[in-house]
């Protein structure tokens, strides 16, 4: 039994290890995605949780969302999908992608640039909306963020889409691992939907210039990742999956060609690909199915009963985490070769449960400490404590105190990029100071 | 070779090692087996100690044996300069002789190899020869794939021939070497089974 704790301590170490490395090995790009992703997921997890509770009653948003385990397996989730992206990638990021070639080149980065844009103001919008008021002044915010959800999930589609008829030249991986955040767009947009359309019924008090100042402070704070996005280091490592690098000189000969063809092929490839392959076809009824149904349920049980609600509530979580831990496992190295421990007599289960952990661990261990930090600062500024506040907070920090960083030990001069986030972080910082 | 590992399934017929179905117990065949396919299996971003650590993690190898195990290793692989390196630092050679560190580390009683000199130079292809010729000496049996015949020829104590998915012939290098009329290399006695 002690042998086993230690062989299990080892394993845990080994992954910590290998997370840290690929971490520092990735591009920049890879790191803000990762950061950019584990924001997004989160913000969107806590807002659809919020959302089921508030239907199946009056609203208790903080109270809900201060719960200790719903926390843990957002986090868990949002960091395995997050780190999964740098676990995957973190050593790809020099070769080529279709797009670098087609004529449409222009317009993915355009695409990508105003979804990452739109989609990092967004879904703090999405967050906050709960708790406050119905003024007109909210209402207008509200309708913005619906708007921009609206264009970001539009351009996400489009992405996605692209990504598909990508990845039918090759295989699926990637396409499959996107449907995760997919789901949870819709989820979210769904929710806040419901939220507009009850937001007579709110009963929190108004704390208007609160929204405001949260309001600006994110909107500066997802600044940097357009930003970041219009760079090409960014964009190709955004593209570079191992799906996409497994592509051979022949593959990409061919590509032009390929791509003329892409309004058929949109329309048939992704799918051939996925009947052909059972094992994708079953990842994703999984994911979508699976999550469908028990948004389905969720919805449902909370009108009829508040018993269970609370452990309703994470299912869904719970579902996601499970498959985009799933999709992130499957397709974490290159699925067509085997890794040692494929063969070694480890239990799966036991390296499985290791990785989920090792890999929730930093991000929870980070979130704590940021709200912490978050609650000291609202604290002294005169704010009340709320989760939308820190959730700005974390986007704040960790986009300035990451990023900037990241340049430097890349022994990159100080670019623009850096300095923007510097301001950022300072404006941010006195914004919510006054 | 990857159905023994217990990496694919079987499609039809058996697979046996050490009197044991794989898929019924693939723990048990995987605890005495080593496996290097051609395409070494390395975390790339550990270094050579770290690597072999790890290994003897999962293959719950205790861990003063381990280093000790891991130490010989290195030093008889000629690892020991580069022992501070990560994996993916390191020449194609080195990987292969790695990985061959690693699949030792718990002292297999089978090797299974594909393509083990694939990209590997000169010096590094003769060390490993040498390395598999000492275990074989040991009383551990090697399973060896490949193209390359006068590797076979000379590793081999016995030799299958597999053709389009099937074993056609098999024997002692000498016997297929010798299988045709007058004196021929094991090479030209293949090509001339396989046409």
């Amino acid at each position: 039994m002690k042998s086993s704790i230690k062989t299990q301590l080892r394993i845990f170490q080994f992954e910590l290890l290998t997370i840290k490395r690929r971490f520092v090995a990735a591009s920049p790009g890879f790191r803000a995605l990762s950061i950019s992703t584990f924001l997004m997921l989160y913000c969107a997890l806590q807002t659809l949780a919020a959302s089921v509770k508030w239907l199946s009653g009056p609203l208790h948003y903080s109270e809900f969302a201060s719960s200790q385990l719903m926390r843990v397996v957002v986090i868990s989730m949002c960091a395995y999908t997050a780190f999964g992206v740098v676990r995957n990638n973190a050593s790809n990021f020099s070769k080529y992608e279709l797009s670098d070639i087609s004529p449409s080149y222009v317009h993915v980065d355009l695409a990508r640039v105003l979804a990452l844009w739109f989609s990092g103001m967004a879904f703090p919008l999405f967050l906050f909306s709960p708790i406050y008021n119905a003024t007109d002044l909210i209402t207008a915010l509200q309708f913005y963020g619906l708007v921009g959800a609206g264009v970001a999930w539009s351009m996400m589609l489009w992405m996605i889409w692209q990504r598909l008829c990508v990845q039918a030249f090759g295989r699926l991986g990637n396409a499959l691992f996107l449907y995760t955040p997919m789901l949870m767009y819709v989820a979210t947009a769904a929710s806040s939907l419901v939220l507009v359309h009850y937001r007579h019924e709110l009963t929190s008090p108004s704390r208007t210039d609160q929204l405001i100042t949260l309001f600006v402070t994110t909107l500066i704070a997802s600044a940097p990742f357009p930003l970041l996005a219009s760079s090409r280091l960014f964009r190709r490592s955004i593209q570079d999956q191992p799906a996409i690098v497994a592509r051979t000189d022949k593959n990409r000969a061919e590509a032009p060609r390929r791509f003329r063809s892409a309004a058929f092929v949109m329309l048939r490839s992704p799918w051939v690909s996925l009947l052909r392959n059972t094992s994708d076809m079953t990842e994703l009824g999984k994911t979508l199915g699976g999550g469908v149904a028990i948004i389905c349920i969720l919805s449902w049980c909370a009108r009829n009963t508040s018993k269970y609600e609370s452990l309703l509530v994470l299912l869904p979580t719970v579902l996601m985490a499970l498959s985009a831990s799933q999709i992130s496992w499957r397709y974490r190295f290159n699925t067509s070769s085997p890794q040692i421990d494929d063969i070694s007599p480890a239990p799966p289960s036991t390296l499985f449960l290791w990785r989920m952990v090792s890999l929730a661990l930093p991000l929870c261990v980070l979130d704590a400490a940021l709200r912490g930090l978050a609650w000291a600062i609202l604290h002294t500024s005169g704010f009340s404590y709320g989760t939308g506040a820190d959730a700005a907070l974390v986007s704040i920090i960790i986009s300035t105190n990451l990023l900037v960083p990241i340049n430097k030990r890349t022994s990159q001069k100080p670019t623009l990029l850096a300095s923007f986030e510097l301001v950022t972080f300072v404006m941010a910082a006195t914004l919510l100071m006054l | 070779m990857r159905c023994l590992i217990g990496l694919t399934t079987v499609d039809y017929g058996s697979v046996r090692a050490f009197d044991v179905d794989p898929r019924e117990k693939p723990l048990e065949v995987r605890r005495r087996t080593a496996y290097l396919p051609d395409d070494p299996l390395l975390y790339e971003h550990l270094t050579i100690v770290e690597f072999l650590e790890y290994v003897s993690v999962l293959w719950n190898v205790p861990p003063g044996a381990a280093r000790a195990k891991a130490n010989e290793l290195i030093a008889w692989l000629e690892l020991t300069p580069h022992q501070s390196k990560l994996t993916r630092d390191l020449s194609r050679g080195m990987k292969q002789k790695l990985a061959l560190a690693g699949a030792l580390l718990h002292t297999p009683d089978l090797i299974v190899l594909d393509e083990p000199l694939t990209g590997v130079d000169l010096v590094s292809a003769r060390h490993i020869k040498d390395c598999l010729k000492s275990l074989q000496k040991r009383g551990v049996t090697i399973v060896l794939a490949t193209h390359m015949m006068d590797l076979a020829e000379e590793m081999a104590d016995r030799i299958g021939i597999i053709h389009a998915g099937k074993i056609i012939t098999e024997g002692t290098p000498q016997e297929i070497a010798g299988s045709g009329v007058g004196p021929r290399s094991l090479e030209s006695a293949v090509l001339a089974i396989v046409k």
